[in-house]
């Protein structure tokens, strides 16, 4: 157990494999899955299911293999690698000819991807350290990989990005472990709060940490690079908010793994072509369903909004399971992208300025860093919930996020104020080893069949 | 001069007696609710077996209710499991340096240098992972006795993933593969094995030095033993006493150490 | 006398002092860093008052705000909020300190809402930026307490009260280095010395201080240790250490021995700025300042070594996110430079604990040889 490879080591090599894949017949796919054993092949055939057309293999060829190959590459070709946390917008790094970003929760919810043992023996490995168990499982898991570079088992970062000193402890003192024990230079963001001397720090902190990175690059961001990268990202912004759109429909026809594809992409390519391609495909796939009619259950029973994030830890048998017991999963805060905007730009300052923007109000930097984290987390939710016609609210967290723990109360209050019910599941995002898929498939049920259908079937027989 | 050593843990209590440094007798018991009581009892029946006066022996105390002992005069010092452990893994077998004790409440492992030291060390939490409570839940879920358990891992042909660390959950996923009907062998052998992961992850805070040996009652479940073994790469080391007895030897051996030259 | 004057005080929350400011009509505010500048506070009588669990292990009605996850010190806090025992405050002043008493504070807003809760915004870097902005923090600061009590706070108040803090820091430094190489105190007296100082009005304190000093005493002990990690008052948890043998002669934590060591003495420049850089350069001992790590490293080893201290216990609360990385990355760098370590994570206050925790100690001392 202690000389496999890192997670991007081991997981591009897969990715290089999937990649190969053409237009297999489903009965090829199935043979070629079963070679990489139970749990491997149920992930990778879940990208692959038919209700996905093919954005599932887009997903996997163009998005996340380009960015894990991309960072591998980078050091063959002299490139330099930036490691970014979850709350950063990538699109700074695509910004660089000489830079790649790697997003270290990617890293984490990939070892659910494809891998043997998922992340588990680096999550091992980080509590041989010492790191205690409690600590948020998709960093912890991210460090443990990180760290078999001290062995050079993987490929460690030139330089990391901290943008959540006022956002997130967890991946701040994780990121500060890895660059302390690794000795790589960290670039770090703080936010204050939603003030405007709080912004005026924020983009001051900003534009250092740019010219910071440009000396270590030894490149300047070029105009028409970076013009092009906010002009990639204001496309996908628009196709971002076409899917949302979708999801009001009853019942839904975007598919249920497409929030985390949508999420996978923002974190990742988002400034890049590939980015554009990948949600024009989400789009196309969801109005096809749309146009058919199609949805996998009978009917849609729960439509559902989740208060984090969803579950790695078993794609396919949670989320096509969820559809197809008629259970809708509209999206989740973490992929509500702080809600992408439209930038107008035309130079390098301008550009700049719309990814500090964008920054500032970023996933979870925009509910994490606010003045009063539990008060806005609610009221981007409750927004989104009723946006989107969602009937019922999941949380899931445990060890994944004791941000999200802290608001609870708050947000439960806020959600019951609407009628809402939500279920508090007692899992984690990244560890199955915390409670078990078919335990937790249990709970939503009976959550589902005894508070969320029969809520519904009141409300239609007062509507009688 | 007689040297004593008592051990209390959460299920048994277990009493070493050393003269001219060898062994001559010992008893291992189920623990009364007291652990000073416990002790006494242990130790007690040991003496009257072997027919010595308790005012002939120089008593330590480890486990539950150590210090207790001291305070009542029964016994002259106490020094802590860990240490007992070591030394006394150490006294049986020079060559060992890490020394994985498993009870019933408690995981350690312990790393000890050329001396017999204590060089580190490295405890469970509170949680039940890992311990043999754990083993307990499990078994008792199964319905199963613990050494039925053990043997389980021998009789499998496809143990389960028992994934959830806590004790709780890991009792949700045994019965849910009950329902669903799995052998009763792959469950108990996928029990034994997620309980050898969890002391693995432990053990390897302290590293593992080799030579290694298994003491406490879980080292008498052949299963976890083996699949231990297995993950660690190692052979543990065979003490040639009942694994259970080592802290009280240990303890006695402090006193031996310390009083035996008066 | 005033050694146990002292424990008293640090066993109970609204104390005589306190309850003798309230009646000559002065205010007492919450807060929960030290990054909080206390002559600010003082300059126009207010008292600065810090927000502790007072050794608190019931969490039952926090629990159903907070998580079960979440840091038990912040629970605790958070039950004697929502039981009354904090509501001889006036008001409290929030700081993100951590992701808990974030959401901490997020609870007490949305529990109780409390009629003053100024946010005090304390940067979690230390440059150039962070620290003008902090400089305009406090006078934010300043006015928050203006507007809400009434008052106008003058920069030669400020001044003053600063000069105060400079003095009682001496005299901190002066009875730490009390229990460095003859050990007259122990560590549990130390403890109750800084609960104490987040509970007094300077003036009071200071007294208290100087005649404690005078009770110096005999101490046993096996080995000598440096305590260090999380934010501590837990007396009874030290008293139980020590009782082992394990001497507590030196500590680096939160408003203990992290609070005055590093602090700037006045030296008559811009106050505001002066106060900035103050508090925030001694902020870097706490753990959730990024960046900042060897400095903390260094900072518990020159600790060690003035203090002469055989070996180093780092603590932690459960759920701990800052402290409990931090001190698995100490571990193996203290254990490098050859400084035995041995962690130890506990809950908050929990009884539950004692006999894990003694048999860790135990087995240390045991493991040092002592």
């Amino acid at each position: 157990m202690n000389e496999i490879p890192g997670l991007v080591k081991r997981g591009s090599e897969i990715l290089r494999t999937i990649e190969k894949i053409g237009k297999y017949s489903k009965s090829e796919l199935e043979g070629l899955a079963r070679l990489t054993g139970e749990i491997q092949g149920h992930t990778i055939l879940s990208f692959l299911d038919k209700r996905h057309g093919d954005a599932g293999l887009y997903f996997l060829k163009n998005v996340l293999s380009k960015h894990v190959n991309e960072a591998v590459k980078a050091k063959e070709k002299g490139k330099k690698v930036i490691l970014i946390p979850f709350n950063f917008p990538p699109e700074l790094i695509h910004a660089f000819e000489n830079a790649v970003p790697l997003t270290t929760e990617m890293m984490s919810t990939m070892g659910a991807l494809a891998l043997e043992g998922e992340g588990e023996p680096y999550w091992d490995y980080a509590m041989s350290l010492g790191i205690p168990d409690y600590v948020c499982s998709s960093n912890t898991t991210a460090l443990g990989s990180m760290l078999t570079a001290m062995k050079g088992l993987e490929i460690a970062p030139d330089a990391m990005i901290s943008a959540c000193p006022g956002a997130c402890d967890a991946n701040s003192k994780i990121h500060e472990f890895v660059a302390e024990t690794l000795n790589v230079p960290e670039f770090m963001l703080d936010k204050m709060g939603d003030g405007v001397f709080d912004y005026e720090l924020y983009r001051k902190l900003f534009l250092n940490m740019v010219r910071e990175i440009e000396e270590f690059v030894g490149e300047e961001i070029d105009e028409d690079r970076i013009v092009k990268v906010i002009e990639n990202g204001n496309t996908c912004t628009e196709l971002y908010w076409e899917l949302h759109e979708l999801k009001k429909h009853s019942p839904c026809p975007v598919p249920n793994m497409f929030t985390m594809l949508s999420c996978g992409t923002r974190f990742t390519m988002w400034g890049r072509d590939e980015a554009v391609s990948m949600f024009e495909k989400l789009l196309e796939v969801a109005e096809k369903r749309l146009k058919r009619g199609e949805y996998p259950a009978e009917r849609e029973i729960a439509r559902s909004l989740w208060v984090y994030t969803g579950y790695y830890i078993d794609l396919y048998d949670l989320w096509l399971w969820m559809e197809d017991n008629g259970i809708t999963y509209l999206t989740d805060i973490l992929n509500s992208g702080g809600f992408p905007q439209i930038y107008e730009v035309f130079t390098k300052e301008d550009a700049l300025e719309a990814i500090i923007k964008t920054s500032w109000d970023y996933q979870m930097t925009r509910q994490m860093g606010a003045e009063n984290m539990g008060l806005r987390w609610t009221e981007d939710f409750i927004y989104l919930a009723e946006d989107l016609n969602a009937n019922c609210a999941i949380y899931c967290g445990h060890h994944a996020c004791k941000q999200s723990q802290a608001v609870f109360r708050i947000l439960r209050d806020g959600m019951s104020s609407k009628g809402i019910p939500v279920l508090k599941l007692d899992g984690d995002a990244w560890n199955r080893r915390i409670t078990s898929v078919s335990v937790l498939q249990e709970m939503i049920l009976d959550f589902v069949q005894n508070v969320v259908a029969k809520k519904r079937r009141r409300r239609r027989g007062s509507r009688r | 001069m007689l040297f004593g050593g008592t051990d209390v843990g959460s299920l048994t209590a277990q009493a070493v007696l050393l003269e001219d440094g060898r062994i001559t007798g010992y008893r291992n018991i189920r623990v009364l609710p007291n652990p000073v009581e416990s002790a006494k009892k242990v130790m007690g029946e040991l003496l009257e077996e072997v027919g010595v006066s308790p005012d002939d022996v120089v008593i330590f105390s480890t486990g539950y209710g150590r210090e207790k002992l001291v305070e009542d005069g029964f016994a002259k010092e106490h020094v802590s499991e860990i240490s007992c452990h070591g030394r006394g893994a150490f006294w049986l077998n020079p060559a060992i340096r890490t020394i994985i004790d498993i009870g019933g409440q408690d995981a350690k492992v312990i790393r000890i240098d050329g001396n017999g030291n204590l060089a580190n060390f490295v405890m469970n939490d509170k949680c039940a992972a890992g311990t043999g409570r754990f083993l307990e839940i499990q078994a008792r879920a199964l319905g199963l006795t613990l050494d039925e358990l053990g043997e389980m891992t021998f009789k499998a042909s496809n143990p389960v993933a028992i994934t959830a660390r806590c004790s709780i959950y890991a009792e949700t996923e045994v019965l849910h593969y009950m329902q669903r009907k799995f052998p009763k062998e792959d469950i108990a052998a996928g029990v034994n094995r997620s309980m050898a992961e969890r002391i693995y992850y432990l053990a390897r805070r302290v590293g593992v030095e080799r030579e290694v040996t298994l003491t406490g009652g879980v080292a008498k479940n052949r299963g976890v033993k083996h699949e231990l073994e297995k993950i660690l790469g190692v052979k543990f080391v065979d003490l040639g006493v009942d694994p259970q007895i080592v802290g009280a030897l240990g303890a006695a051996i402090f006193a031996m150490e310390k009083y035996g030259g008066e | 006398m005033s050694l146990s004057k002292i424990h008293e005080i640090a066993s109970t929350l609204e104390n005589e002092y306190v309850e003798k400011w309230r009646s000559e009509g002065n205010a007492v505010v919450g807060h929960a860093c030290i990054a909080m500048p206390k002559e600010v506070a003082e300059a126009v009588r207010i008292l600065p008052f810090r927000l502790r669990g007072a050794g608190n292990a019931d969490t039952s009605t926090a629990d159903s705000y907070l998580s079960r996850y979440n840091c038990s010190l912040c629970r605790s806090c958070l039950e004697l909020v929502l039981n009354g025992s904090y509501d001889f405050l006036d008001g409290l002043v929030r700081v993100r300190g951590c992701d808990h008493w974030m959401g901490t504070f997020d609870e007490v807003q949305h529990a109780k809402n409390p009629e003053f809760m100024h946010y005090f915004k304390v940067p979690h870097l230390v440059n150039g930026d962070t620290l003008e902005f902090f400089s305009n923090e406090i006078k934010r600061l300043k006015e928050a307490f203006e507007n809400r009590f009434g008052v106008e706070i003058t920069e030669d108040e400020i001044v003053r009260y600063a000069k105060v803090q400079d003095e009682i820091n001496e005299k901190m430094r002066e009875f730490y280095r009390l229990r460095f190489k003859k050990p007259r105190f122990y560590g549990s007296d130390a403890i109750a010395v800084v609960v104490a100082r987040e509970s007094l009005p300077s003036e009071v304190f200071l007294q208290l201080l100087e005649s404690a000093m005078a009770e110096k005493k005999k101490v046993d002990f096996r080995a000598k240790v440096l305590l260090a990690g999380s934010p501590l008052d837990e007396i009874e948890l030290i008293r139980k250490i020590e009782e082992m043998g394990a001497l507590i002669v030196a500590e680096t934590t939160c408003f203990g021995g992290g609070s005055f060591w590093n602090m700037a003495e006045y030296d008559g420049s811009e106050i505001y700025d002066f106060l900035a850089a103050k508090y925030l350069n001694n902020l870097k001992i706490c753990a959730r300042m990024f960046g900042e790590y060897a400095f903390r490293k260094n900072f518990i080893k020159s600790m060690a070594v003035e203090a002469e201290v055989d070996g180093v216990i780092l603590q932690h609360n459960k759920f701990c996110d800052l402290f409990g990385i931090e001190n698995a990355k100490l571990r193996m760098d203290l254990e490098k430079d050859g400084i035995p370590v041995l962690v130890l994570e506990k809950e908050y206050a929990s009884t539950a604990d004692i006999g894990r925790i003694k048999t860790r100690v135990q087995a240390f001392l045991e493991r040092l040889k002592r």
